[in-house]
């Protein structure tokens, strides 16, 4: 994985070790860093480390309480930070932005919103049409 | 009208008898009953089962269609449905040479929650197995794999409600679900893992 500080690193909290490795791969390969935690506390020790500039969160593991908690610290109050939760579930996306939430995508993971969604939260201009986008195209 | 012209011409050409099947979404008796006076010889209603076919051109080909009936077969079993081909495709065209990797994480991972729901439930534990459902729930759906993803949802949905009864043929169901799974990547290609 590449150390180049100038590119952005993405901190992936989420408690299904499979669901981490889809999305470290599928951000790494639109040219992302990734860093990944388990759960809350380890995810909250790795956002104070890596001080990261999107975070990822699971909804439900870790779920909100992470969220309220990287808020609270000096380094959050800013942070983007996008939740996934459930398709049909709408508690957990209200309870996201409660807690904080910069927005949210849904399990299961729509490749070509997840991309535009973290980029959009980085300021940065909407991806060119790739690869993700295929899905699209063909669901259109 | 076509059901007329259709078996006229076949008449007509004046070759060995040419069986023609009626294909019709019509399921009533009295389309049946049409057909075979328009001189047609079998009767088929949509949606094809693939027995009702295969058992249709055995008898009007007097002869066994095993050969035909196993790709066929292949196109409708459990283990071809256990993937729905856009997501999959979706997930390949994102992950790109990873995406092996990803599916035997996937394959190392599922068992291991389908054990630990099994436990759960030995325990009496609903929070945990319903933890666990829900996690392979939302894997196995970024997957496509919609059968095996469904089958947790319910049990998930259960076992939020408190309802156990079910619960160890859920599980046994969802393990099925995995196996056909299996099998179903096992013929995808770009889903094999160097060993």
């Amino acid at each position: 994985m590449s150390t180049d500080r100038t590119i952005p690193l993405v901190l992936v909290i989420d408690d299904d070790a499979t669901m981490r490795l889809m999305i470290r791969r599928a951000l790494e390969r639109d040219g992302f860093r990734v860093e990944e935690a388990a759960d809350g506390d380890t995810g909250f020790v790795a956002f104070a480390t890596h001080s990261p500039d999107v975070v990822l969160l699971d909804a439900i593991m870790p779920g909100a309480e992470c969220c309220r908690q990287i808020r609270e610290h000096p380094k959050g109050k800013r942070c983007p930070l996008l939740m996934i939760t459930g398709l049909d579930d709408d508690r957990s996306v209200d309870r996201a932005f409660e807690a904080g939430a910069s927005d949210y995508v849904t399990k299961p993971i729509h490749w070509a919103v997840l991309r535009q969604r973290v980029r959009r939260l980085l300021g940065e201009p909407p991806a060119p049409s790739g690869r993700c986008i295929t899905r699209l195209a063909t669901t259109l | 009208m076509k059901r007329r012209a259709c078996c006229g011409k076949r008449s007509a050409a004046g070759s060995p008898r040419l069986p023609v099947i009626a294909l019709t979404a019509n399921a009533m008796i009295e389309d049946h009953e049409r057909c075979l006076a328009a001189g047609m010889d079998g009767y088929l209603a949509k949606p094809v089962r693939l027995e009702g076919l295969c058992e249709l051109l055995e008898r009007w080909l007097s002869r066994s269609v095993s050969s035909l009936s196993a790709p066929l077969a292949g196109a409708t079993s459990p283990a071809a449905a256990a993937i729905d081909p856009t997501t999959f495709t979706a997930l390949q065209a994102c992950l790109g040479d990873t995406f092996p990797e990803i599916v035997a994480a996937f394959l190392t991972d599922a068992p291991r929650r389908i054990a630990a729901m099994k436990d759960a439930l030995a325990q009496s534990d609903a929070e945990r197995l319903c933890r666990e459902a829900h996690s392979l729930k939302s894997t196995s759906a970024t997957l496509g794999a919609g059968v095996l993803s469904a089958l947790c949802r319910t049990l998930e949905q259960e076992a939020k409600a408190g309802q156990s009864a079910r619960a160890g043929r859920r599980i046994a169901g969802i393990e099925q679900a995995l196996g056909d799974l299996v099998l179903s990547l096992e013929s995808a290609p770009n889903t094999r893992v160097a060993a």
